[in-house]
């Protein structure tokens, strides 16, 4: 089938020697797409030309595991809820971890972030600041954090690896001085905790639809705009990148401060959910956000990777810690199993890469 | 009879575990499917508990309260399942709330739990209330907690305030501090709110006794924690008292005396018991430990949970401490500490 | 001696020298290069052909003389700018981004689009039409990885990008190393398109049989000068090797 519409098109094309006018002028409805969507599965094996078939496949055989050795307790709506939330908070690190992977950068002071601009949130409040007020003061102390990663990266020229694991120790130590080291309680109830975090139905929280949110409108950026091309071409090799004109510096410090924002929002909602915050609550984040972001393919030198993958990538990481404690199996074992994990994710999406035939476009 | 099921039940989850692994590439055999019915039918189990705690790996006190949950479940064929951090985990209130909600989520006979803050397990805790899952407080619980912010049933474990007081006074009458003397005070979980309120019982005996005191901000690392009292001991050469909050703060204090070569020149005071505090009483490093006897807390904790479960015996709230160990009277509990597992 | 017809040169050298400290790369060099015509650059190792492409592209600036393009001095102070001017450089690493699709690399700089938005539909459909001119006939889907293309069909992508954007000269670096016969073909005629369609196409390549069979005219470099200039009148293949060994033919000093 998609023959016939191949000879078609060859057909269908250039005859005669007109001059080709500038594609960005010329008119006339777009051609349709030879081998569309629906095409590319009719052929055997096509099924894995999307990168993130395999990491979905894997979470559903992880559901139909964990529904078995649970006794059926995890496909309880109930645990679904726990799923998501606990997904949703690192789930929205990962977003912008993914999104700063692919352009080929790290954060590892996401979890720092986290904690010190949700626990400046809670001070405020403490203080008598409107919840409003913390909120805005909390997402904008995330950018900036991003925006001195970039500053320190770019303009430095240190690998971001390095450049983030010192600011990830500067704000952990800033975030333990202010607090003193102690947790900060908020007892103060308002409106717009209760959407950030509260109870949306049964066992599942507000936190959830952030993240949807924030997977949307980040995958759209990056999968369907100019600025989500020049990530990819950014990450995937900036010396043509910047060759073809693509503003390289500004779209990699972009790519910190949506990175260090989300972070931001992650800590925001999650003390929204608990009412409190500490230093603490942050180690988890850095390395498991980066975990799930390549659990859902993101290529550790950047180029590669997706919003739905990440998404599923943190899906998978809170689906093992829940289903680990449903079989029975002792928590200790959740650390080894996510690095095994990790481990046969990248070498599952190598493989997948290798037979593939093209990309998502 | 209720030995080996248990730990046929292990191999398998443990294989479990390991099949996990395979499953990304391939689809996991069929062995692991046998797993729940084991689980069930032939074990004399009579209810399965779930025990959520903060516990680090790195942390040496909690053992004896596992060993003691866990001897409380073989004797009464309780299916104990305990939850504690990874070392990743470590400090992650966010992540010990979503085990709770997991255990939970398994509507389990009983649910022991620690609350180490004043409002992240209230949801959670309401949760279970109303799904009339009982659920027991262990080893940490907010300061003046109110039944209307976290339910439980009741407490197993200390009360960390008056075991602050007690240690204060403790100190004061120990080492003659004199009013003015500065204290060192030593804390290696800054967001433990059981920690807190230690330090606040110590300071409200402090306070009244006029006797000032800093405090020392470690983390669970030991040796980490034990660099930094070095450096505070080197840059304070006056401050002649310490005290620790539990017995990793007591190990990085006495790992750091040595390193300044001030060991027994300086008063060491503390909480918790692990085989190091024990060794450093016998030696005369330390001078006292504040006991909360942990293996009880695990015990009991199970224990009511099966007498709710059983007879319908309600909870009560148990006092395992304060109990003040000194040179004298270690010797004692070097048996209770040998054999319940420190 | 020239083959560019009546059209004016669209770049011309002036004098163009490049030293570094006391090393002379390149020596007072005059060169017109003509839209419709391809170049072939010969030259040893060193000669300063490469130092010739590197002003020409804008990477470096000359310590001397000047380039004109289009009749007006260029002053070149960045790749971007020779770029923006109209000098495509392809270099053999191709500057293509393995990782990304076919249209996406082809409209990588210049996409099209609605708003903040790509038009991706539309971006593949034109990097078809373009490729297929350019003579890629077996193109199936402009969205696939450009990971999964040949070494020639990399090459119809960056002619086909200089060809669809306009740009007036196309330098091409080594373009078909690395190739097999039957590719190397194709990658000729993409060439040949792109002269057709006006473009001044400029090749540095060693292989001298190949050369001959594409080139409309060759510039020879020796030592840093250029020491001839003529039209490919089928010479042959040992009469090339010495100019690029001896700088020029030792037969013509006898006639």
């Amino acid at each position: 089938m998609s023959r016939v519409s191949q000879s078609e098109e060859a057909t269908r094309s250039y005859a005669g020697d007109r001059m080709v006018t500038p594609p960005s002028l010329s008119s006339g409805p777009p051609a349709p797409s030879p081998q569309g969507r629906f095409a590319a599965w009719s052929t055997p094996g096509a099924i894995f030309r999307h990168r993130e078939s395999g990491i979905i496949l894997a979470a559903l055989l992880l559901l139909v595991l964990f529904s078995i050795t649970s006794g059926g307790t995890f496909l309880g709506a109930s645990n679904w809820g726990t799923i998501a939330d606990s997904s949703a908070e690192l789930g929205i690190v990962t977003v912008g971890v993914a999104m700063l992977m692919i352009g080929g950068d790290f954060d590892l002071s996401v979890g720092a972030n986290f904690a010190f601009s949700a626990l400046v949130m809670a001070k405020m409040i403490n203080a008598g600041d409107p919840v409003i007020a913390g909120l805005v003061v909390a997402l904008a102390i995330g950018a900036g954090i991003g925006l001195l990663n970039g500053l320190i990266t770019i303009f430095l020229d240190i690998p971001s690896f390095v450049a983030t694991l010192g600011t990830w120790l500067l704000w952990g130590g800033v975030t333990l001085v202010i607090a003193g080291g102690a947790t900060v309680t908020v007892f103060t109830h308002s409106a717009i905790l209760d959407v950030m975090g509260g109870t949306l139905v049964g066992s599942l929280h507000w936190e959830a639809v952030w993240w949807i949110v924030v997977a949307i409108v980040i995958g759209v950026v990056l999968h369907r705009t100019v600025l989500g091309n020049w990530v990819f071409a950014v990450g995937g090799r900036r010396v043509a990148a910047s060759q073809s004109g693509v503003p390289v510096v500004r779209t990699r410090m972009i790519n910190f401060v949506v990175c260090g924002t989300l972070a931001a929002l992650a800590g925001a909602v999650t003390f929204a959910h608990l009412q409190s915050m500490a230093e603490s609550y942050g180690n988890y984040y850095q390395l498991y956000a980066i975990a799930a972001a390549v659990v859902g393919g993101c290529a550790l030198y950047g180029g590669r990777g997706s919003i739905l993958g990440a998404v599923v990538g943190a899906l998978i990481l809170s689906m093992l810690d829940s289903g680990l404690i449903l079989s029975g199996v002792s928590t200790y074992w959740y650390q080894a199993v996510i690095g095994v994990i990790v481990i046969l994710a990248v070498a599952m999406h190598t493989r997948l890469g290798q037979l593939a035939r093209g990309g998502g476009d | 009879m209720i030995r080996p099921t248990i730990r046929v039940k292990r191999i398998l989850t443990a294989g479990t575990a390991v099949c996990l692994s395979a499953l990304v590439l391939a689809a996991c055999s069929s062995s692991s499917t046998s797993t729940p019915a084991v689980k069930r039918s032939s074990a004399p189990a009579s209810m399965t508990v779930y025990m959520v705690t903060h516990a680090c790996p790195s942390d040496a006190f909690w053992p004896p309260v596992f060993n003691g949950a866990q001897d409380a479940a073989s004797a009464l064929g309780v299916d104990l399942h305990i939850i504690r951090f990874t070392s990743a985990q470590c400090g992650s209130i966010p992540a010990e709330v979503s085990n709770l909600e997991t255990a939970i989520d398994a509507h389990p006979g009983g649910i022991i739990t620690t609350i180490p803050s004043a409002t992240a397990f209230s949801s959670a805790l309401h949760k279970a209330a109303s799904e009339s899952i009982p659920v027991i407080a262990v080893n940490t619980v907010p300061h003046d907690n109110s039944q209307s912010v976290n339910p439980y049933l009741a407490y197993v474990g200390q009360s960390n305030y008056q075991a602050g007081i007690g240690a204060g006074n403790e100190a004061i009458s120990e080492f003659h501090l004199a009013k003015g003397a500065t204290v060192a005070i030593v804390d290696h979980e800054p967001f433990n709110i059981s920690l807190t309120s230690r330090e606040q019982g110590i300071e409200s005996a402090f306070n009244s006794a006029g006797v000032k005191y800093t405090i020392v901000n470690t983390t669970d690392n030991p040796s980490a924690g034990a660099s930094t009292v070095q450096a505070f001991i080197t840059v304070h050469p006056t401050v002649t008292t310490y005290l620790s909050l539990g017995t990793t703060g007591t190990t990085q204090i006495v790992t750091a005396l040595q390193q300044v070569g001030k060991l027994k020149k300086i008063n060491v005071g503390g909480f918790d018991l692990d085989s190091a505090t024990l060794h450093y009483i016998q030696q005369g490093e330390v001078r006292f430990t504040v006991d909360q006897q942990p293996f009880l807390q695990g015990y009991d904790s199970v224990e009511e949970l099966y007498l709710l479960h059983q007879y319908g015996v309600a909870p009560e709230n148990i006092s395992t401490g304060p109990a003040y160990l000194t040179a004298e009277n270690i010797a004692s509990v070097g048996k209770y500490v040998n054999e319940t597992g420190f | 001696m020239e083959s560019g017809g009546p059209r004016p040169a669209v770049f011309v050298a002036e004098g163009l020298s490049k030293r570094f400290g006391s090393v002379v790369a390149l020596e007072g060099v005059d060169l017109a290069i003509y839209p419709g015509e391809i170049l072939g650059l010969l030259g040893d190792n060193g000669a300063g052909k490469s130092t010739f492409v590197k002003l020409a592209s804008g990477v470096y600036r000359p310590s001397s003389g000047r380039i004109l393009f289009e009749g007006k001095p260029a002053n070149f102070h960045s790749a971007a700018d020779a770029r923006h001017a109209g000098i495509e450089t392809v270099h053999q690493d191709l500057g293509l981004i393995d990782s990304m699709s076919i249209a996406r690399n082809f409209f990588l700089g210049a996409e099209l689009r609605w708003g903040p938005f790509l038009r991706l539909a539309r971006m593949q459909a034109e990097t078809r039409e373009i490729l297929t001119e350019i003579g890629l006939q077996n193109l199936r889907d402009a969205g696939q990885d450009v990971s999964r293309l040949s070494g020639g069909e990399r090459q119809a992508i960056s002619i086909g990008r200089a060809v669809a954007f306009q740009k007036k000269m196309i330098i091409l670096d080594e373009p078909t190393s690395a190739l097999s016969v039957k590719e190397t073909d194709k990658v000729f005629d993409y060439m040949r398109k792109a002269k057709d369609r006006g473009l001044a196409v400029v090749a540095v390549m060693h292989n001298l049989a190949q050369i001959a069979a594409v080139a409309d005219r060759f510039v020879v470099f020796w030592h840093g000068r250029k020491t001839a200039d003529f039209a490919n009148a089928g010479q042959s293949e040992t009469d090339l090797a010495q100019y690029i060994h001896l700088g020029a033919l030792p037969s013509v000093d006898a006639h």
